[in-house]
């Protein structure tokens, strides 16, 4: 506490570049250097995990896309999954591919919207306009899909809501030709840019031990070298019948990280062109629920994790034997890589990459909170 | 897992199949701390991915879910214990796993469980809040809201839903009745008329 006697206070937060929510962090900065970090949240709380708890399967299904803004579709996966496994609906394998498809449009989406925050918050401000457009065109395609842009209420236990239009996987195709293209642009514009390698390189670095002692998780472990992914440890949907990599560094500091990111694209983009190869003409999307409105869940609990874009997710799901939720508890990759993490990283390094460090992280205020 | 299974009957315990990636074992709260480092130490479940709480208010419990993973992260083993909902006390875990710190300065400000040996009970999301936890189920979200935020008298949203909707339906009851009598009163009217002009067209 001694180092605290000269310092100055500031809040970074909870308005600031790169983050999509809001939350903020306490600094305690001698000169340009952080002596003592503290984050707080509660600018966002709206109580998720409340209002589930007094409404049917079906009316909490509308609100589970929302608790995390940049990725609703993990979060309705794990709803739709926890349900599944309470109740023991089994899904076709159609709305599987569908269901897997989804999430990783989903996962190109999200890495788009962060590649913005993350060139933004280093002051590259060309990469944004081009990587908010980028994620406009996937954008189009949920639109198409499933009528929402960015909230989708698509995977409903016991399968999808809607079958896939006509033309729509051909769509799909050119897209992942066009994101290829693309990500050939943003090598050359932001992840070998000499700004971004000189302010990410060693900075935020994680170790391995600490990474898997703490419970980090996605990408903020796998540019610390451990190759740990949810799709493959614990294969849901169709990740076992898929051909992919888990893209990995061992540096473990920003740049790394957002390395990770970059080649995760491009896996996206391999799992999907082998979605499209594979998708079943014919076959179920939605195994109909008895009574879907009265829809009783059993005295039972269980829990279920899904790769996100930003790291696993998780949901612990519980019945009573009645219509109402028990309790659904959300535990994210923010919760801890914004307190556990968050607070140790920033300790002695520079006000100027807070920003470019919290977002490297994966951070999503609106999922800490709930 | 059978691995895992012998070493839980030593102890008593018994490991239940969820599916392929989820295991539960049901613990005594006295012996929670000895399993839970158990499972630390010699298990090698060195990750906890999260903490949950659930309020069962009819049996007068929490009952508490600590979700652990191995190095290898291939499936996860649910430890759960059940609490006493009016005097809720547990041991702080958060020298077995630092993350445990923020998940249970969470459950203490959402269920009012205490954790005698955490660091610092410090806010989470709720600022100086000094009423029931709130995700206690029998927390009234309404009557709270209302305490906390009185309808303005100027605006028309200090109003029983219930009266008002049953004013609306006689309200608009009362009107069809009157639009049927106006339309029974002109066709009478035209009726009246209707004689003569039937005369006037046969003279």
């Amino acid at each position: 506490m001694s180092d605290l006697k000269n310092t100055i206070k500031i809040f970074h937060g909870p308005q600031h570049p790169g983050i999509t929510g809001n939350m903020s962090v306490e600094l305690d900065l001698l000169g340009e250097t952080i002596k003592r970090a503290q984050t707080h949240v509660g600018y966002l709380h709206r109580g998720f995990e409340k209002l589930v708890e007094r409404r049917t399967v079906v009316q909490a299904f509308t609100i589970v896309c929302r608790i995390c803004v940049p990725e609703p579709d993990p979060n309705e996966e794990n709803f739709a999954r926890a349900v599944e496994n309470l109740t023991g609906l089994e899904i076709s394998e159609k709305a599987k591919y569908i269901r897997t498809m989804i999430l990783e449009m989903q996962r190109l989406a999200t890495q788009f919207l962060w590649m913005g925050g993350q060139a933004g918050s280093i002051g590259l401000g060309l990469i944004p306009q081009w990587s908010v457009c980028d994620r406009d065109y996937m954008l189009d395609l949920f639109e198409e899909l499933t009528g929402g842009r960015v909230y989708h209420m698509y995977a409903f236990p016991g399968g999808v809501r809607r079958d896939i239009p006509d033309g729509f996987l051909d769509k799909l195709s050119d897209l992942m030709n066009y994101y290829e293209k693309r990500i050939t642009v943003y090598n050359n514009t932001f992840f070998d840019n000499t700004i971004f390698k000189s302010r990410a390189i060693g900075v935020g670095v994680v170790n391995a031990d600490e990474a898997l002692k703490n419970g980090y998780v996605g990408q903020t472990l796998r540019a610390c070298g451990i190759k740990r992914d949810v799709r493959r440890d614990m294969p849901y949907l169709k990740y076992d019948q898929l051909e992919f990599d888990i893209p990995t560094r061992t540096e473990g500091d920003v740049y790394a990280r957002a390395l990770v990111r970059r080649d995760e694209m491009l896996q996206s983009i391999r799992i999907l062109r082998q979605i499209i190869k594979q998708m079943p003409k014919d076959g179920e999307i939605l195994q109909k629920i008895p009574k879907h409105r009265k829809f009783k869940l059993p005295a039972d609990d269980t829990y279920v994790q899904t790769e996100s874009a930003r790291g696993a997710m998780s949901y612990y799901m519980a019945g009573d034997g009645s219509e109402k939720i028990r309790r659904m508890q959300v535990r994210g990759p923010s919760l801890v890589h914004a307190y556990t993490l968050l607070e140790k990283l920033l300790v002695d390094s520079q006000l100027a990459d807070v920003a470019m460090t919290m977002n490297s992280l994966g951070i999503c205020p609106p999922e800490i909170e709930r | 897992m059978i691995d895992l299974s012998s070493k839980l009957e030593k102890l008593s315990l018994e490991l239940v199949e969820k599916n392929a990636h989820l295991y539960k074992v049901t613990v005594k709260l006295e012996n929670l701390e000895s399993i839970l480092l158990s499972f630390l130490n010699e298990f090698g479940y060195i990750t906890l991915d999260s903490i949950n709480c659930r309020d069962d208010l009819e049996e007068g419990l929490f009952t508490i879910t600590y979700c652990l993973q191995t190095e290898k992260r291939d499936h996860v083993v649910m430890v759960q214990t059940s609490i006493d909902r009016e005097n809720a006390t547990l041991p702080s875990m958060h020298t077995l796993w630092p993350q445990a710190e923020i998940m249970e300065r969470e459950m203490h400000e959402m269920f009012g469980v205490d954790f005698p040996t955490h660091p610092s009970l410090i806010d989470f999301a709720l600022e100086y809040w000094e009423h029931m936890p709130p995700m206690r189920r029998d927390f009234d979200t309404l009557e709270f809201v209302n305490s906390m935020n009185p309808f303005r008298d100027q605006r028309g949203d200090n109003l029983d839903v219930k009266v008002e909707m049953k004013k609306r339906r006689e309200e608009k009851k009362a009107a069809k009745l009157k639009a049927e009598q106006e339309a029974a009163a002109k066709l009478a009217a035209q009726e009246q008329q209707n004689p003569d002009s039937e005369a006037q067209n046969n003279e």
